[in-house]
């Protein structure tokens, strides 16, 4: 078994033994999944509203809206320069409350007609609902108070507006308010960050592997792997020092990988067990392992094969639910996810995560090796010279 | 004319590949009809269904403001979406909470109404249970009636009767969204679909990966010492470059066409109502990816590792600019303002939902000038020595 072992360190050797190479197949996944747990991992879903606005008023009651509403403990506000910008924002998904307050808002207002603050969005949800409730009370308010000052005899508008900024320097501190109490009755499950973690990690696995065998590939490309069966070795010690170096490369990233993520940053997955999670990943590896092979054997041109992350990784993970949960999907895409190794991948580790062990994740468990088995089988001949 | 020669050339040697038409023409109709199909009905943006939250209260307190925060609760408008349970002790709502039934729990101090009366600062304490939705509907409704209280006693002074009928006179909140009551007036973005929002960033996506193409193509006619057999030729090695990058530009571009095309016929995709600055869009974006890949391959050698490179910074900035996943925003969203995608997917939005031409023409100005800075990188470190292989 001995040259297996130069094989397999030799392809290691040649795929991250260099620094360029340790850098793009070690480090950068390592920093990716990091910065994903740093992003999602955190308790990034919670009742804050951060609300984009673009205020048009050239009064100053739309100023005074904003200023009130910032100083509330659940709102964030940021200011865009334009609506056509503020609706780009929520276009883009990247946020779903916002509003602008119209050119003759305060105008409006003083009028006593009504002076509608306009609100953007692309659905429906919590936190825009109330925010619109909370735009409805605050604008309310005014009129309210401009009402109360009419009927008192101040007309003048320059009056109102000084009683008005009277107001709100006196109630600039909220008097009455509500606190988040210290103590915590009900933990809120975070299974929307965990699960996007873990679908970039099972991202990266694949795109990693698919590159290690890009060295296989090259391998036959330059005879190197004819030239290997000059010596006197076994077809055999070429197949599995190729098959072992790939695994254990593989293998190296899901440590670091679960090792930087759990111990230097603390991420809990969940509760999920360490070495559950780590099975999963294994498995999910091989059978990576196994469809990169066999995308090998079709596209036997190196300079090829670098591209197959478009056809292969990208198509196979959006089935897999890599990107967006398989729940979103319709009934005939999910009977789909069920081809892909992805999909079994992410569901085991979700099934961990909401507190099943191996018995609830044996099905996954025997899939994902069914899938590494066969299509090893038969992308296995990518690794031995015979072929052509 | 050199130029024109290579370009010429290598197109013939694309038209014959019939694995480059595979990715370059295949691979994004793929995604997008797998998108379209998958996404279509799914990712139509619903609304929300509101459902009715189980809000724990417990006060201490009897006094006005407790009343008003009854009626208040009781009210027409916020009866749907707050189901109210007056707890007996502190442990009854505790336990309310922990065993996950009620969404959101109240304490009210018992000098609460006292305080406020008195102008003095008075706090409820409010305890987040299950459910994130209910808990936002139910925390944004008590806030408004919070806000309502302290302007009703900003606005009368201290006398409690007054406040008291300051807060009857003002019972009704026009809290549905859907009646067009109120001061809100609703703006949703019907335009809206997630397919027209993946559709973009596959064009990105697709454009970036034919710079990919490009930086393969150079390395492999180095590997063939192909380049170093056209340095014979009356041929400048820079001719040789922008004449494959011409090439790679047709390739692109009938690519995008295709992209554009299919997902605005088969799949209702609106891609705006002006065509040139779309079309400029997507030859600035090439120009990018074919820089940015030729500099990549000035840099790294080997096929393998020029892979790794692009396809890293592809999924970076595809990733930072919420191409997938939409993005969490915070700090990332700052680095996005770095990327591509973030760039060409704004100017593609603005058309889609015809913004000015100013902003339009401020962020096609961004792509060109970023283009420009890093094809003339590219050139000046690029050296003739790099045809020879190494």
């Amino acid at each position: 078994m001995m040259p297996a072992v130069t094989i397999m360190w030799n392809l290691m050797k040649r795929s991250i033994g260099t620094v360029r190479g340790f850098m793009t197949f070690i480090v950068i996944p390592a920093v990716a999944v990091s910065l994903s747990v740093l992003l999602f991992g955190g308790n990034s879903q919670d009742t804050i509203h951060r609300v984009h606005y673009v205020n048009e008023d050239d009064g100053p009651l739309g100023r005074y809206l904003i200023e009130r509403l910032s100083r509330h403990p659940d709102y964030e506000l940021f200011e865009v320069s334009h609506p056509d910008l503020l609706r780009e924002k929520v276009f883009k998904l990247r946020t779903n409350e916002a509003f602008i307050i119209p050119d003759s808002f305060t105008e409006h207002v003083l009028e006593g007609r009504q002076a509608f603050i306009e609100q953007i969005y692309l659905n429906r949800d919590a936190k825009n609902t109330a925010l619109a409730w909370m735009l409805n009370e605050q604008v309310d308010s005014m009129a309210a108070m401009v009402r109360t000052l009419t009927a008192n005899g101040i007309t003048d508008e320059s009056d109102i507006v000084q009683t008005l900024e009277r107001h709100w320097t006196l109630s600039g501190v909220n008097r009455v308010s509500g606190k988040i109490g210290d103590k915590v009755l009900w933990h809120r499950p975070e299974d929307d960050e965990i699960g996007e973690v873990n679908r970039i990690m099972v991202l990266f696995i694949m795109g990693i592997i698919s590159q290690a065998i890009i060295v296989v590939v090259n391998d036959h490309q330059q005879r190197t792997i004819y030239r290997m069966y000059l010596a006197p070795i076994r077809t055999t010690d070429i197949v599995v020092g190729n098959f072992l170096g790939c695994f254990l490369m593989g293998t190296f990233q899901i440590i670091l990988m679960l090792g930087i993520t759990r111990y230097a940053m603390g991420f809990q997955y969940g509760g999920a067990p360490v070495v559950h999670q780590f099975v999963v990943l294994v498995l999910f590896l091989l059978a990576s392992m196994g469809i990169a092979c066999v995308v090998g054997t079709f596209f036997r041109d190196s300079h090829h094969i670098g591209l197959i992350n478009v056809l292969v990784v990208l198509p196979t993970s959006m089935i897999g639910g890599c990107f967006w949960a398989l729940d979103d999907m319709p009934e005939f895409m999910r009977k789909m996810a069920n081809f892909v190794p992805q999909s079994w991948a992410i569901d085991a580790i979700s099934t961990l995560e909401d507190g099943g062990r191996w018995t609830d994740i044996s099905m996954n468990l025997l899939v994902l090796t069914a899938f590494a088995g066969v299509s090893l089988l038969f992308g296995a001949k990518i690794m031995r010279p015979d072929i052509d | 004319m050199a130029i024109m020669t290579i370009f010429i050339y290598e197109m013939k040697r694309l038209s014959r590949s019939w694995m480059t038409l595979l990715f370059a023409i295949i691979a994004p109709v793929v995604l997008i009809v797998l998108l379209g199909l998958a996404l279509k009905d799914a990712f139509a943006i619903g609304d929300r269904e509101l459902r009715q939250a189980e809000v724990v209260i417990y006060s201490e307190d009897d006094g006005i403001y407790f009343d008003a925060l009854r009626q208040y609760l009781e009210s027409g408008d916020v009866r749907p979406y707050i189901l109210p349970v007056y707890a007996e002790s502190l442990s009854h709502l505790e336990e309310r909470l922990r065993i996950g039934e009620a969404h959101l729990g109240i304490v009210i101090p018992g000098d609460f109404s006292l305080a406020v009366l008195k102008g003095e600062q008075a706090e409820w304490t409010l305890y987040p249970g299950t459910g994130l939705d209910k808990n936002i509907i139910a925390q944004g409704l008590i806030q408004v009636f919070l806000e309502r209280i302290n302007f009703a006693e900003h606005k009368t002074g201290q006398r409690p009767s007054e406040a008291e009928g300051q807060l009857a006179a003002r019972e009704r909140v026009p809290v549905s969204l859907d009646s067009g009551e109120g001061q809100v007036r609703l703006d949703k973005l019907e335009t809206f679909s997630m397919i027209q929002y993946f559709s973009v960033h596959v064009l990105i996506m697709s454009i970036f990966y034919s710079g990919l193409m490009l930086a393969v193509n150079l390395l492999y006619d180095r590997e063939n010492h192909l380049l170093e057999r056209l340095k014979v030729l009356p041929v400048k090695p820079f001719q040789v470059v922008l004449g494959k990058m011409l090439a790679f530009l047709v390739l692109s571009g009938l690519q995008s066409a295709i992209v554009i095309g299919l997902s605005a016929s088969v799949f209702d995709v609106d891609w705006g109502d002006r065509p040139f600055v779309l079309a400029l869009t997507c030859l600035l974006t090439m120009l990018i990816a074919m820089s940015l890949a030729f500099l990549v391959t000035l840099i790294v050698k080997s096929v393998g590792g020029v892979a790794a490179i692009f396809n890293t910074i592809v999924l970076i900035s595809t990733f930072a600019a919420g191409s997938f996943y939409p993005s969490p925003g915070g700090w990332l969203e700052k680095f996005a303002k770095f990327t591509l995608n973030e760039w060409a997917s704004s100017v593609m939005f603005s058309l889609m939902l015809r913004s000015g031409d100013a902003i339009v023409w401020k962020q096609t100005g961004v792509l060109f000038a970023a283009g420009a800075l890093i094809l003339l990188i590219a050139f000046s470190r690029f050296r003739s020595s790099f045809f020879r292989k190494e």
